[in-house]
């Protein structure tokens, strides 16, 4: 497959943002891993395949061309890579620092002692202090990877997703 | 007395005021979760390019960080898939859709944060792949977008609804690319607005050819490949025509014909096309050729048809006239055009002065009879030098344009004598 021709004319005006490969073959765009990516198609094509309208997309059953078609694209790095161009990326809230932060809250008014020691002054001091890093260290959007990624996610033949 | 607030409930204002502020900064979050599609129970079955819930969160989050350029392909997606949906369905929303989509493709494309977190990902799907695909498309991603609208403007063109690819046209034309880009995005519209012209030129379609051309000239002006074909299709039409039968349908065809041709003629890069000057010394060799015989026709009528006869013939030498002189500097002594040309000037010159003479027995008011007979004894002199001009030193007429020269000269003197004796009174 040519990776650079048109990913926006493919032979017809047809909106091709609603049949992207990743539509298709019910596949994350997240995902990387080989193995998996293998597994997801696998499962969509025997979707189609035994009940034909089980898989639509704008009112259309998917075919099993389709699908076919989708699993060369993603298959191809490049034309997957380029694909990932028609298809936003997956968005989380940033709650895992509200969580760390209520966390180390709990945990000070534990450590004080709350509900015995009316006294705690340590945590006023401490609380401006934890709501301001937890301002200013929330990251920005990967734009490729997705959601606020702490981590590159691992390369083929390691961790799951 | 209000009483001071607990430290465990200002933690707690603290704590909310920190949650709402993730919130605040959570309309990507919420803009994905607005894409998603859901069946009846509520359970996520697919993603969609763009809702209007979506659009409006992500304009949000832009607004809140513009130098996101997650949110701004986010914001390209959306506004791309919507502009399609709207032009499909025929919705005039969709101009300003796809204006919101170029501009944020755009941000995509410039932002090198983006393409080089893509090559990452790229990298780790595939250790050592090329990266030369991405950077290509990364170079290319905005003649890739516009070559869409080229391909709208085929599919209206085809369906006979040429008009509402107007607005495609303009975003080609008002893009900010390099000249090479535009050039290939002018050939693409060329192409697809003029489809159907080799059929139409084929079939005899003529008219219908024509208007397709002049549709795309109407747009671009200058552009060498329509004016030739606009050449080429009339030359097809002008052929079938008979001078003696379809005079006036040739003459319909030179006023269309006229423009396109002249632009075609200075054009300054008409050597870098090889068929153009052929194309038009064909065009203006046939239009010279009915037009002479035409002219030639009517003079020899016009000695028993009178004025009427006349003027048919002058209007078809003028014909001749505007051809001849345009190709005139680049048709070769001797040449058959050329030749009708000179023989075109010498006529056109005899019948004015046949004209001067009948203006000259003007007795209601002989002052403005001889004024106006000087006036065509003035351009007559004037066609026969043009015609000497254009004969060279060797041609066959020069003894019939010296022969013409000296009696239009002549009368002239005697009018111009007869109008000074009639100032002075000496005559009434």
């Amino acid at each position: 497959m040519d990776p650079v021709s048109n990913l926006w004319l493919r032979g017809s005006l047809v909106n091709p943002y609603y049949r992207t490969a990743f539509r298709v073959a019910r596949v994350p765009r997240e995902v990387v891993r080989h193995r998996t990516l293998v597994q997801l198609v696998s499962q969509t094509r025997q979707l189609v395949e035994t009940d034909p309208k089980a898989h639509s997309i704008g009112g259309l059953p998917v075919t099993s061309s389709e699908v076919n078609t989708a699993q060369q694209t993603l298959m191809d790095p490049q034309a997957r890579i380029l694909e990932e161009l028609l298809e936003h990326a997956t968005e989380k809230l940033p709650l895992e620092a509200i969580r760390k932060l209520a966390q180390e809250v709990a945990q000070a008014m534990d450590a004080e002692g709350a509900l015995s020691n009316p006294d705690i002054k340590p945590l006023e001091l401490l609380a401006p202090t934890l709501i301001r890093e937890f301002l200013t260290a929330v990251p920005g959007t990967g734009p490729s990877f997705g959601a606020v990624e702490l981590e590159t996610p691992p390369p083929f033949g390691q961790e799951e997703e | 007395m209000t009483s001071k607030p607990s430290p465990g409930s200002l933690l707690i204002d603290q704590a909310i005021a920190a949650v709402d502020d993730a919130q605040a900064r959570s309309h990507p979050y919420r803009g994905w979760e607005a894409l998603q599609a859901r069946d009846a129970d509520g359970n996520v079955i697919g993603l969609l390019p763009y809702t209007e819930s979506a659009l409006k969160d992500f304009e949000a989050a832009h607004r809140w960080n513009p130098e996101d350029v997650g949110v701004a392909h986010h914001l390209a997606i959306a506004h791309h898939a919507q502009a399609w949906d709207l032009e499909l369905s025929g919705d005039s929303r969709a101009a300003l859709a796809w204006k919101s989509a170029l501009k944020y493709w755009r941000v995509v494309q410039n932002s090198s944060e983006f393409w080089v977190a893509l090559e990452a990902k790229l990298g780790t799907c595939s250790p050592g792949a090329d990266l030369g695909p991405i950077r290509e498309a990364r170079a290319n991603l905005m003649e890739q977008l516009l070559a869409v609208h080229v391909e709208f403007i085929r599919h209206y063109c085809e369906l006979g609804e040429a008009q509402r690819g107007n607005f495609h046209i303009a975003i080609i034309q008002e893009a900010q690319i390099s000249p090479a880009v535009k050039k290939r995005l002018t050939q693409g519209v060329f192409a697809a607005m003029t489809a159907s012209v080799a059929e139409a030129k084929t079939s005899g379609h003529h008219d219908s050819a024509l208007v397709s051309i002049e549709r795309f000239l109407a747009l671009f002006s200058d552009y060498l490949p329509a004016l030739r074909m606009h050449v080429e299709v009339t030359h097809a039409w002008l052929s079938t025509l008979s001078w003696q039968h379809e005079w006036e349908s040739i003459q319909q065809l030179h006023h269309r014909a006229s423009a396109p041709a002249a632009a075609l003629a200075g054009h300054q890069a008409l050597e870098s096309d090889p068929l153009a000057w052929p194309a038009l010394e064909e065009l203006t060799f046939e239009f010279i050729l009915r037009g002479f015989e035409r002219g030639w026709s009517r003079f020899q009528d016009g000695e028993s048809g009178g004025a009427i006869r006349r003027d048919e013939a002058k209007a078809a030498l003028e014909v001749v006239h505007h051809w001849g002189r345009q190709a005139a500097p680049r048709l070769p002594a001797g040449s058959q055009a050329l030749d009708a040309l000179v023989g075109s000037l010498v006529v056109h010159g005899e019948l004015l002065r046949q004209e001067a003479h009948e203006s000259c027995r003007n007795v209601t008011d002989p002052r403005r009879g001889l004024t106006a007979a000087r006036t065509l004894l003035e351009k007559a002199v004037q066609e026969v030098d043009e015609a000497g001009r254009f004969a060279g030193v060797n041609s066959d007429h020069l003894e019939q344009i010296d022969g013409l020269r000296s009696v239009v000269q002549g009368e002239l003197a005697s009018v111009q004598a007869q109008i000074t004796r009639l100032d002075m009174g000496w005559i009434r």
